[in-house]
């Protein structure tokens, strides 16, 4: 049962009958290492605090250190639940800067594996999240499904999780002559397992006593907090990139940008369920047209980008990731960083989990989909 | 092999056994029991880290299944578990951790080091300031799984190897040699 | 906390359906907040000239081009330095001045930039620059605004935290990673690496322990 305990005052001292108690580095329901200090009286959440850098790595500083198609194979290990979309936004951001325009085949094909690899992911948060609420059933049903998108990628590219696909001037091989047959026999499959979601999850009555009401982020504050995606979307800030700034073919293509208006857990999750319908849209309109031509365009052996600061944004699962190089001219950049969404996300857990009780930051937690990695970069 | 000296016989833990004609056969039939009982329920610790994590969730789930070897269920607490997959990249900040978490597990303990970041420190190993070069630094490990990440196959095989590894331990021997 | 006891007490002997009360009740909380933090806005940053521009606006509210924007920038900031040709629309401002015109650039109805997209840190040989990219979600207008502190050994700059929570965060990054000091940041500290490290974005960093270089 939702509840919730009005905001109180705090303060840096604690309390007599406060106390600390330490969530993660090691928790299942972290999605990964973070740590989570938590000072709560009773089971009421007085004070979040996220501490993370457990697996920080530097990629921003590996990154002047390497060539610009080096550095694509370095974004997937970063949210590698998006890893087609990271891979997408550093060949973006490398062929605007030269001026480069890749064949229209491959905006289709880059367009339909970004859609692809939505799904996916958002299949993993679906039978994660469940797990995290209780549900173990969800856990089998969603990795189920998602061992079918990923036999596609395999097909194509070789990889199941990280594809490095994308490389500057196009994709790395062409399709699979099977693909489109795959893909179409895929959703078709998928359209059918999808409503058996709903009824496991969506319509159970414990569900959604446990999210509908819980972890409410206004508009306002999504705004002022940068929470992207469809944890943003969720509170009715319009963020989509790929219908505010479009890229590949998105341009070409009709969909909705899911809004939600409540923004509490069970409209990010709601959201969600209904932005992989919107993806497997998406994708029908694109893949019985997929133009015939190259796969990519011929680029220099070694690449250099102009002297200049180059900012490029994609849609990931998880929100806005942003990429921005600043160039000096030579063949390694001189700074890139990374914009990731779930960076700006993870911190308004403080914001909005003052005052509900543990169990509903585990719901708030399983609603923001977070990747560790994508964080710490 | 017998015993030699007094000494050595009241030191041990089945003396009786071993000082008659035999007894280390029914020693060594005890090791194989309680090997084939160890081998064949090896808990891991829901550890992920990175990439890799997603892939032992793979090998959890539905199409793989680590339950049919014995691997039944990922324990969320090292008190429960029997062995650490190692899943991803373990940096300065994280080591200590993995140390405590690897201290709490009861004996006795098994580690696999899946992926080119827990084997090496993999695409980190160059430039990266934080990132341990391989997590036997940290911890010793039992079994390494390259690939970045590994397939679910690779690792269900080194589930298999570490069971045959198991089944090579001689507990009650070790105690007698002590 | 007796007040919170209650309340928790109260909820707690309601049927199934109360859920949606409490809803009801958290969002009549979030409004009566979202209304007190938007009077303080109000009295804190807008001047008399710009409730002028807003209501002028309210008629017209459409985006501007590029050049309007550049040009409606400059013409308020004349000592800001405007690049040309970059991608975006890009102003450097001086250091002293960057909290005044980042609140001005937010407050202003005819620019609103209220959300903060990403913020970086760049070294260079001289100083370190902090990087804003920053978006509005009304006009959908798209600008870049950089900072550059004094030098590289004391870098301080003002905080823009209490214009976006968001950055808050951000700045902690920075600060991590290349040392910036930001003043008047409610909470300052190192998100990825403990106080023993340096701050490893910067060109001169070097370890000879941790890192393995090719």
């Amino acid at each position: 049962m939702a509840e919730f305990s009005e905001k109180y005052i705090i303060t840096d001292e604690i309390k007599a009958d406060e106390y600390l108690v330490n969530i993660g580095p090691q928790h299942p329901s972290t999605h990964g290492v973070l740590r989570l200090l938590t000072r709560l009286e009773g089971e009421i959440v007085h004070n979040v605090e996220p501490h993370i850098g457990y697996i920080h790595s530097g990629i921003e500083k590996m990154t002047e250190a390497l060539s610009y198609p080096q550095i694509v194979h370095l974004t997937d290990r970063m949210d590698y639940l998006s890893a087609h979309m990271n891979n997408e936004a550093v060949c973006l951001c490398v062929e605007n800067a030269l001026q480069v325009e890749v064949p229209e085949r491959v905006k289709y094909i880059r367009t339909i594996f970004d859609e692809l690899q939505r799904l996916a992911s958002h299949q993993l948060w679906w039978c994660a999240s469940g797990m995290d609420l209780g549900a173990l059933t969800a856990f089998f049903y969603g990795l189920r499904d998602r061992e079918d998108i990923l036999d596609i990628f395999e097909e194509t590219c070789g990889a199941r999780l990280t594809l490095n696909y994308s490389v500057p001037g196009g994709v790395m091989f062409d399709i699979h002559p099977n693909f489109q047959k795959s893909v179409k026999a895929f959703i078709t499959k998928f359209r059918k397992k999808l409503p058996e979601y709903d009824k496991l999850l969506t319509d159970n009555i414990i569900f959604q006593n446990r999210t509908k009401g819980v972890g409410v982020l206004s508009k306002e504050d999504a705004i002022a907090f940068g929470v992207t995606g469809p944890t943003g979307r969720a509170s009715g800030f319009s963020c989509d990139v790929r219908k505010h700034h479009p890229y590949s073919a998105y341009p070409y293509i009709k969909f909705d940008e899911k809004l939600g208006t409540d923004g509490d857990s069970f409209m990010r999750w709601k959201v969600r369920m209904d932005e992989m319908w919107e993806s497997m849209n998406i994708i029908e309109q694109l893949i019985d047209n997929i133009p015939e031509g190259d796969f990519a365009v011929k680029m220099k052996g070694v690449i250099k980008l102009p002297e200049g600061e180059f900012y490029q944004r994609v849609e990931s699962a998880r929100g806005e990731f942003g990429v921005y190089i600043v160039s000096d001219g030579k063949k390694n950049p001189y700074r890139v960083k990374f914009r990731s969404p779930g960076f700006s996300n993870l911190f308004t857990i403080n914001h909005i989990a003052k005052g509900w009780k543990i169990a509903d930051l585990v719901a708030i937690m399983a609603t923001f989909d977070l990747v560790i990695p994508d964080i710490d970069r | 092999m017998g015993i030699t000296s007094k000494k050595e016989f009241e030191k041990n833990d089945f003396p009786v056994l071993d000082s008659y004609e035999g007894g280390s056969i029914i020693l060594t039939q005890l090791d194989a029991l309680v090997n084939w009982a160890r081998s064949n329920s090896v808990w891991p610790l829901t550890f992920g880290t990175r990439c890799c994590a997603i892939e032992f969730m793979a090998v959890g789930a539905s199409r793989h299944d680590m339950a049919r070897f014995g691997y039944e269920v990922a324990r969320a607490t090292p008190r429960q578990a029997d062995m650490i997959i190692i899943s991803g990249s373990i940096n300065y900040k994280m080591a200590p951790v993995l140390k405590r978490l690897y201290d709490q597990i009861a004996d006795p303990k098994y580690v696999i080091a899946m992926g080119a970041c827990a084997v090496s420190g993999g695409p980190f190993y160059y430039n990266s300031y934080s990132i341990v070069k391989g997590a036997d630094h940290v911890i010793p490990v039992d079994i390494y799984v390259p690939g970045c990440p590994p397939r679910p196959e690779a690792l269900l095989y080194a589930f298999l190897q570490l069971q045959k590894k198991i089944k090579r331990e001689k507990n009650f021997k070790k105690q007698l040699k002590k | 906390m007796k007040r919170g006891r209650e309340i928790v007490g109260i909820v707690g002997k309601r049927k199934p359906d109360s859920v949606c009360k409490t809803s009801q009740r958290f969002d009549r909380m979030v409004n009566k907040k979202n209304k007190v933090k938007g009077n303080k806005d109000i009295g804190l940053s807008v001047t008399s000239r710009n409730k002028e521009v807003n209501l002028a606006q309210s008629e017209t509210n459409q985006a501007m081009t590029n050049e309007q924007l550049i040009e409606q920038l400059t013409s308020a900031n004349p000592d800001a330095v405007v690049k040309q040709g970059s991608q975006y629309p890009e102003i450097t401002v001086a250091h002293d001045k960057l909290h005044a015109f980042m609140q001005n650039i937010k407050s202003d109805s005819s620019l609103a930039f209220d959300y903060l997209v990403c913020e970086t840190g760049v070294d260079y040989p001289e100083f370190i620059q902090v990087v804003y990219h920053l978006e509005s979600t009304s006009h959908r207008h798209f600008m870049v605004v950089k900072a550059n502190t004094e030098n590289r050994e004391t870098a301080t700059l003002d905080t823009v935290s209490d214009i976006w929570p968001t950055a808050e965060f951000h700045e902690c990054e920075i600060y991590d990673l290349l040392g910036i000091r930001f003043n008047n940041h409610p909470n300052l500290r190192r998100y990825f690496l403990d106080d023993t490290w340096g701050h490893p974005l910067r060109k001169d960093f070097h370890d000879d322990i941790h890192v393995v270089e090719r």
